[in-house]
């Protein structure tokens, strides 16, 4: 039996629920973001905004130059997530198995909801409706027999749109289509399809595996099942487990102080980490980005011999990586730290004073769940140039979870 | 060289050899056997450059010489041989076997080539019983380490006295210690540190003759042991054994003791569903003791066992299989664990507390 998938991803979502909350800013260019001051970046912008050329991930600044009318607002984070458990209750009443995929996008299998509630585009519609009289919010949804084309689907008619790509799809519609569009192929991989002159996902179905294989050794058999429609992976209800997890900032002022990456890093490691332990992850492998004044973006990454979930190790593992990454002394504007190779809750302590380490993690993690995240800082961290206790929440930073 | 001996005898010691064999080595004769005939008597010998191992047959030897076969294929020729005796012969770079109406001819190496073993010279060793070495061996064994990045661990901290044996090992994660007493021994206290590795073969060796007396001899940088008509050399870890007296709590705030039998076999039980390094989770509350494991996208199971546990609940979690080995380890119809707290070391001891087994806890998520 063909499965019916659905992709649902909420159209501009943050300047959305914005909106909503505050009827008199409906038809207006709505932008949230960091601040231009902290050099923050746009988060979401509404489709008004988005005529006047602002996108997501552009500088503030930039997007006042462009839209000099914007309402510019800063991050709510705590309604989104509010806003988004609302909309997970929504779907949860088609079906059972709802897989959210980030804030504002979950995939649903309905396949087995269709007796109940007609086929998959009837049940798509009803989605839509209920969205938008319950909480004023629009969303696209794509269907399709795999998440991948479910996900196509989802960004052909945007917003409020309803696209439907079926298995017959891959040999017609979707040939055409760019091979941007498919969910995997990031920047990187299109520019190096492209110099292979591969431009379209039908160029990328005709080519010799061969071929492909040249140019990527490893990843030519998973591109040209992309090219396909994708596995058949199935949607579980719940969360994935993530695969990363990790933050970065954007600094004010480009710096190149090492003591303050140190402080920056420390930071970054110490919420990381905290991530994972609420999570009940611990990771093997840490990466660093980091992007210097001239926009270069460069990293590099370490492995553990074992999983950790330390803040201590993953922050003296990340410094010694930075102080590689960072022989130059290059001014930087952005440092990023991500954590992989994620495990569940195998975190075996060991017969040394490494317990102390853990308890003292632990110790923070009761203070943060109970008073807050900054209830309780590392004094090192606190050098770190974007930390300001006055700031409200920081939204030149982000958070990063795949 | 040329001699006939049973076929069955030389196979059995044939596969006691193929331990100290070494199929990885850059030096190609280390995959062999080195065969010796002289003096009515065969003897043979491997060796890994770590882990040397001698046997001896009585045998009837028509020609005196030596050659170094190779050893998977020599074992499995004379293990397929159908007549009871079989004749070797060396020559020329070949090895000749002979049985019934069969020949065959191997390309052999010479002698010379094969790094010279341990003297297997025993003039100083002390006799003692196998049963307690293998006891003990075996209580402490698995919890030395198979990981050679830190070979240290890879050993067992052996101390023999006058009447005490003691074995101590650790992976890191856990850690084991049997003291037994002894008859025998020798005079002068000694200690070293023995790779597991050969440690193990010769608990293999005493379990299969089960009593008796096995001779060790320990020198600045080799130990040798004798079990019946066979020898193991081993080099010895160099380096200073983690201070295992200083791992050992002082003190823990919960004991509590539990049918030995029972416990165990709900371990094993729940531990089915502890798969992908999912931890055991030990749940104490009033009364009881609640043993559970989950496995992402596996399953889940529960036991609930009668404890006399009081005071604020908490839970622990242990990687299942070391848990196992401790409980397995404890003699007697009961085990008692003791707990600080979920990131401290849990420590499980029966009535004889002269075994005592440390594990540290995996850290489960709040």
């Amino acid at each position: 039996m063909t499965r019916a998938i659905l992709l649902i991803d909420m159209d501009a979502f943050y300047a959305s629920v914005e909106q909503a909350r505050r009827p008199e800013l409906a038809g207006l260019p709505v932008i949230v973001g960091g601040s231009a001051e902290s050099r923050g970046v746009v988060s979401t912008a509404s489709y008004e905004a988005r005529a006047c050329g602002v996108r997501t991930a552009m500088p503030t600044a930039q997007a006042q130059r462009l839209c000099p009318r914007g309402i510019f607002l800063r991050v709510d984070m705590k309604a989104y997530v509010a806003v988004s458990k609302q909309l997970l209750e929504i779907f949860g009443r088609f079906t059972d198995l709802v897989e959210p995929v980030s804030i504002d996008e979950a995939f649903l299998d309905v396949t087995g909801s269709r007796r109940l509630f007609g086929a998959p585009e009837e049940i798509a519609h009803q989605i839509q409706e209920r969205v938008r009289d319950e909480l004023g919010l629009s969303c696209s949804i794509g269907i399709g027999p795999t998440r991948l084309l479910a996900k196509v689907a989802a960004e052909l008619n945007k917003p409020a749109g309803l696209a439907t790509l079926r298995h017959d799809d891959v040999h017609g519609s979707l040939r055409e289509l760019p091979v941007r569009k498919l969910f995997g192929i990031g920047p990187v991989t299109e520019e190096r399809l492209r110099s292979l002159g591969l431009t379209t996902i039908g160029r990328l179905q005709d080519v010799p595996v061969e071929l492909l294989a040249s140019a990527f050794p490893t990843g030519s058999a998973a591109l040209k099942e992309l090219a396909f429609g994708g596995g058949d992976s199935l949607v579980r209800a719940g969360h994935a487990p993530p695969k990363t997890m990790g933050h970065e900032v954007t600094f004010a002022e480009d710096i190149n102080d090492p003591e303050l990456l140190r402080a920056t890093l420390l930071d970054l490691a110490d919420r990381a980490a905290g991530d994972l332990r609420r999570k009940g992850y611990a990771c093997r492998t840490l990466a660093l980005k980091l992007r210097d004044e001239r926009f270069h973006t460069f990293g590099g990454q370490r492995t553990l011999p074992d999983a950790t979930s330390s803040t201590k190790l993953i922050y003296e593992t990340a410094a010694a990586l930075l102080g590689d990454l960072h022989a130059s002394g290059c001014r930087l504007r952005l440092l990023g730290l991500t954590l992989s190779g994620l495990t569940a809750e195998a975190h075996q302590l060991e017969l040394d004073d490494s317990w102390r380490e853990a308890a003292c993690d632990e110790a923070v993690d009761r203070v943060r769940a109970k008073y807050g995240a900054g209830a309780l800082r590392r004094a090192g961290a606190d050098l770190a140039p974007y930390r300001r206790r006055s700031d409200p929440p920081r939204a030149n930073e982000q958070r990063s979870q795949t | 060289m040329r001699f006939a001996c049973d076929r069955t005898t030389l196979v059995e010691k044939l596969s006691i050899l193929a331990r100290g064999v070494s199929t990885r080595s850059a030096l190609p004769v280390l995959s062999g056997i080195l065969l010796q005939a002289r003096d009515g008597r065969l003897e043979l010998y491997s060796t890994d450059m770590e882990l040397s191992i001698k046997a001896s047959i009585a045998t009837n030897v028509e020609t005196e010489g030596e050659a170094v076969v190779p050893a998977r294929l020599f074992t499995d020729v004379v293990k397929n041989m159908a007549a009871d005796e079989v004749r070797v012969e060396a020559g020329d770079g070949l090895v000749r076997i002979l049985a019934g109406k069969a020949t065959f001819s191997l390309n052999s190496w010479v002698a010379s080539d094969f790094p010279p073993t341990s003297s297997f010279d025993m003039s100083d060793a002390f006799a003692l019983g196998i049963a307690p070495f293998v006891e003990t061996l075996d209580k402490v064994g698995r919890a030395a380490s198979r990981d050679e990045t830190r070979p240290i661990l890879t050993g067992v901290l052996v101390t023999i006295g006058a009447g005490k044996l003691k074995m101590v090992a650790t992976d890191s994660y856990r850690l084991s210690v049997k003291e037994t007493p002894l008859e025998g021994g020798p005079a002068e206290e000694i200690q070293a540190i023995v790779p597991v590795k050969a440690l193990s073969e010769v608990q293999r060796l005493g379990a299969a003759l089960g009593d008796g007396q096995l001779r060790l001899q320990i020198t600045e940088n080799q130990a040798l042991f004798a079990v019946g008509d066979v020898w193991i050399a081993t080099r010895l870890i160099d380096g200073q054994f983690p201070n295992y007296r200083q791992l050992l709590p002082d003190s823990f705030d919960h004991a509590v003791e539990l049918d030995r039998a029972e416990l165990l076999a709900v371990t094993r039980r729940i531990s089915l569903l502890a798969q992908k390094n999912a931890p055991l989770r030990l749940q104490f509350s009033e009364g009881k003791l609640t043993i559970r494991a989950v496995t992402q996208d596996v399953g889940q199971a529960e036991e609930e066992l009668d404890a006399p546990f009081s005071g604020e609940p908490f839970e622990i979690g242990f990687n299942p299989l070391f848990l196992i080995d401790g409980l397995e380890g404890v003699a007697g119809d009961s085990a008692t664990l003791k707990f600080i707290n979920p990131l401290r070391p849990g420590l499980v001891t029966g009535a004889d507390e002269s075994f005592v087994y440390l594990i540290m806890p995996i850290r489960l998520s709040s």
